[in-house]
């Protein structure tokens, strides 16, 4: 009776008031509900991001698919025929066009949402709105451009199954969205936190550059898992993109070695870089106008 | 109690100077150690327990409560702390300590086009804006159209908005943010914006605001526009609240610097090392006879005396001064350069004045700016609102009138009937 009579007095001076601002939010809270209340600012950029990209070209939503086609081709032309790596027996152009589809994604990703708070910090001055909706806006717009790419590899994927059957797809497609979510999140986790940290010290911008050279080579993207030496392949593994492409590449072509355990590792890996990432993205969006 | 909109308690912000550079790792380290030993509560409990030096406190323990449709000027000098205030109000930054508690929406129009993009259309970028603004898509929707007439930019709202031209784009962005439905409503000074006319729908569109009840915090450094629009005011100092209430009285605060009353004589100093071509060695309020005087009569002539030192004379030199009234409105401004008084032969000390005729300025507080300037190049010296000198009523005809608005100047027109 008595507990219960505390509890409503306490509600009787806290509900009055909609917004209660204090110094600094508890970083467990995500403010989740919140970003929901803006889903439409949300739809509104990841449009804008999409549209206002290619407005005044020529080729328009072509741009998404032309330079991932020609990089293909290169690779195609310098690794497979120059060079003679092994693509499992698949078809290279059909093998380094799957890396790329994901790579580009997770890569576009990571450097869009790496720059929210240098990007932004004009309208994050002015407005008041949840900051994370700026990176979810980035990664679903980027989302719309994978789909563009990803369609024009299925239709490639199309014509070498129909005509030259040597790939064989398998069930494990059906994981593909999970794929897809789980390069999402690491994408958004990592740039978030690297957006956070880039407040601070700019010193974080510089490095994600190099960081996502040396990433594609650290990604089995130009070679399989396959041709790496027994002794060197952990280190591959550390990388939690190497079991997400290769599943990726096993679901559609049908050549590749896969390892249900390893997913799971990313998937641990995904959340809890998603995790660390909203934890620093909330505590900079507190301060960071006063140090930027 | 229940009419209580906004309540500030205890807001304070600290900001840290100083550059980031590698020595700020070392910094952040000793700061994080500090902090885990720190003691929550004053701003002195922090301050003293802070030992880097290069803090500022940009806002010290402000609090106040607005009410419902209550509209409150915010006044301060630059660097008193109004900027911070309305980035913590409009939570584009935190408080360093203590609570603001808000009743229902708040919006800011900081700065109105926040969030343009130039390549999307008008129409693109009213929803664009709106939702950012926290309206959602239905509400823009609904008052999508009287945003659009209140804008006068109907012909062009499919346009890309870098095709407007600056007024429009602007006209644009305050429609949007006129017609949001929040409860309380932060304006900064966008009604700098715009011809006059707009200007004049601006502010009837802040003065119906309040007729529906809503909350307006206004900030301005246009005085006359706070007396206008804002019963109440707030007065900020050095990020403290110096004093509330009545607008015209807080204005009064505000003109009367350091609360010294009537100056009417002040020496400056003249700088060593200063290499200024024109620097001002005294300015004064005189009677015609040459006694310093802070009051004169509406029916007296009385001077501006100006000394000044030249160093480097020139025929373009300029020397001039600006009078306002007590609503901060500038009555006249008046220069030397028309009479052709300073020439390039005019090295060393001179006297200058300007005799300001009977029966002109309305009876009330006057504050004089001087500045002495080459037009257009360089300004050698500037002292703003530096003298100040009361016109005083002693049974004119105007005492008939006295607290009533008699207007900023009186004129002795020439009537005639037939």
């Amino acid at each position: 009776m008595n507990a219960q009579n505390i509890e409503n007095t306490f509600n009787d001076s806290e509900e009055n008031w909609t917004t209660v601002i204090r110094p600094q939010r508890p970083s467990w809270d995500f403010g989740l509900g919140e970003l929901w209340q803006y889903r439409g600012l949300i739809i509104l950029w990841v449009r804008r991001e999409f549209v206002a990209l290619y407005k005044q070209t020529i080729l328009g939503p072509l741009w998404h698919v032309i330079p991932i086609v020609i990089s293909s081709g290169v690779f195609t032309l310098i690794f497979s025929n120059f060079a003679k790596i092994s693509t499992d027996g698949t078809p290279p152009l059909l093998f380094y066009m799957a890396g790329n589809t994901l790579w580009v994604y997770f890569s576009n990703c990571l450097s869009a949402t790496s720059t929210t708070f240098s990007v932004n910090a004009g309208i994050f001055g002015k407005v008041y709105f949840p900051r994370l909706a700026m990176p979810i806006a980035y990664i679903l717009s980027n989302l719309i451009s994978f789909s563009v790419r990803f369609c024009v590899f299925l239709a490639f994927w199309a014509y070498f199954l129909i005509f030259e059957s040597a790939i064989k797809p398998n069930l494990w497609m059906l994981l593909f969205p999970v794929l897809l979510l789980l390069v999402a999140c690491i994408g958004l986790g990592l740039g978030i936190l690297i957006s956070a940290l880039t407040t601070k010290y700019r010193d974080f911008q510089q490095l994600l550059g190099v960081g996502l050279q040396l990433g594609m080579y650290a990604t089995p993207i130009i070679y399989p898992l396959s041709q790496v030496p027994e002794e060197f392949r952990w280190v591959l593994l550390l990388n939690p993109l190497t079991p997400i492409l290769e599943t990726f590449r096993f679901a559609f072509l049908g050549t590749s070695s896969i390892n249900p355990f390893s997913l799971v590792y990313s998937a641990i890996f995904a959340f809890c870089a998603l995790f660390i990432g909203i934890i620093f993205f909330n505590r900079a969006e507190n301060t960071f106008l006063d140090t930027i | 109690m229940s009419d209580i909109m906004l309540s500030i308690e205890n807001v304070s912000k600290m900001y840290n100077l100083g550059e980031i550079n590698t020595t700020t790792y070392y910094h952040d380290i000793r700061r994080w150690w500090a902090g885990l030993h720190r003691i929550t509560g004053h701003v002195d409990d922090v301050h003293q327990h802070n030992t880097v030096s290069d803090t500022i406190w940009a806002l010290k323990d402000v609090s106040f409560c607005v009410k419902q449709g209550e509209v409150i000027g915010i006044m301060g000098r630059n660097g008193a702390g109004k900027s911070t205030l309305l980035k913590i109000l409009s939570r584009v930054t935190a408080p360093t300590l203590g609570i603001l508690k808000v009743r229902g929406r708040i919006t800011s129009l900081l700065e109105v086009g926040t969030g343009f993009h130039p390549e999307l259309s008008g129409r693109e970028n009213v929803f664009l804006n709106g939702s950012l603004l926290g309206m959602n898509r239905s509400e823009v929707s609904r008052k999508f159209d009287e945003i659009i007439n209140f804008s006068g930019v109907e012909k062009f709202i499919d346009t890309p908005v870098k095709h407007y031209s600056s007024g429009m784009y602007v006209r644009l962005a305050f429609s949007v943010a006129a017609h949001l439905e929040s409860e309380v409503i932060i304006v900064d000074e966008v009604l700098a914006v715009g011809d006059t006319n707009f200007q004049k729908k601006c502010l009837q569109k802040i003065r119906d605001m309040a007729v529906q009840g809503r909350t307006v915090l206004f900030v301005s450094h246009s005085l006359g526009t706070l007396a206008e629009l804002c019963e109440k005011s707030i007065l900020l100092e050095d990020g403290k609240v110096k004093s509330i209430g009545e607008t015209e009285k807080i204005i009064n605060d505000y003109l009367a610097k350091d609360n010294q009353g009537a100056n009417a004589d002040v020496f400056f100093e003249l700088k060593q090392n200063s290499k200024s071509a024109v620097a001002f060695l005294r300015a004064s309020i005189t009677d015609m006879v040459g006694t310093v005087k802070t009051e004169v009569s509406v029916l007296e002539e009385f001077k501006i005396r100006l000394e000044v030192f030249i160093r480097r004379p020139q025929n373009e030199i300029d020397i001039a001064f600006r009078v306002k009234n007590q609503f901060g409105l500038s009555v006249f401004v008046s220069s030397c350069a028309d009479k052709k008084i300073v020439t390039e032969k005019s090295l060393g000390v001179h006297t200058l004045t300007a005799n300001i005729p009977p029966h002109f300025l309305s009876p009330g507080k006057y504050y004089v700016t001087i500045a002495a300037h080459l037009p257009l190049q360089e300004v050698y010296d500037f002292h703003e609102d530096v003298l100040s000198f009361e016109v005083v009523e002693y049974g004119s005809s105007m005492s008939l009138y006295k607290g009533s608005d008699v207007g900023a100047v009186l004129v002795d027109l020439p009537w005639s009937i037939s």
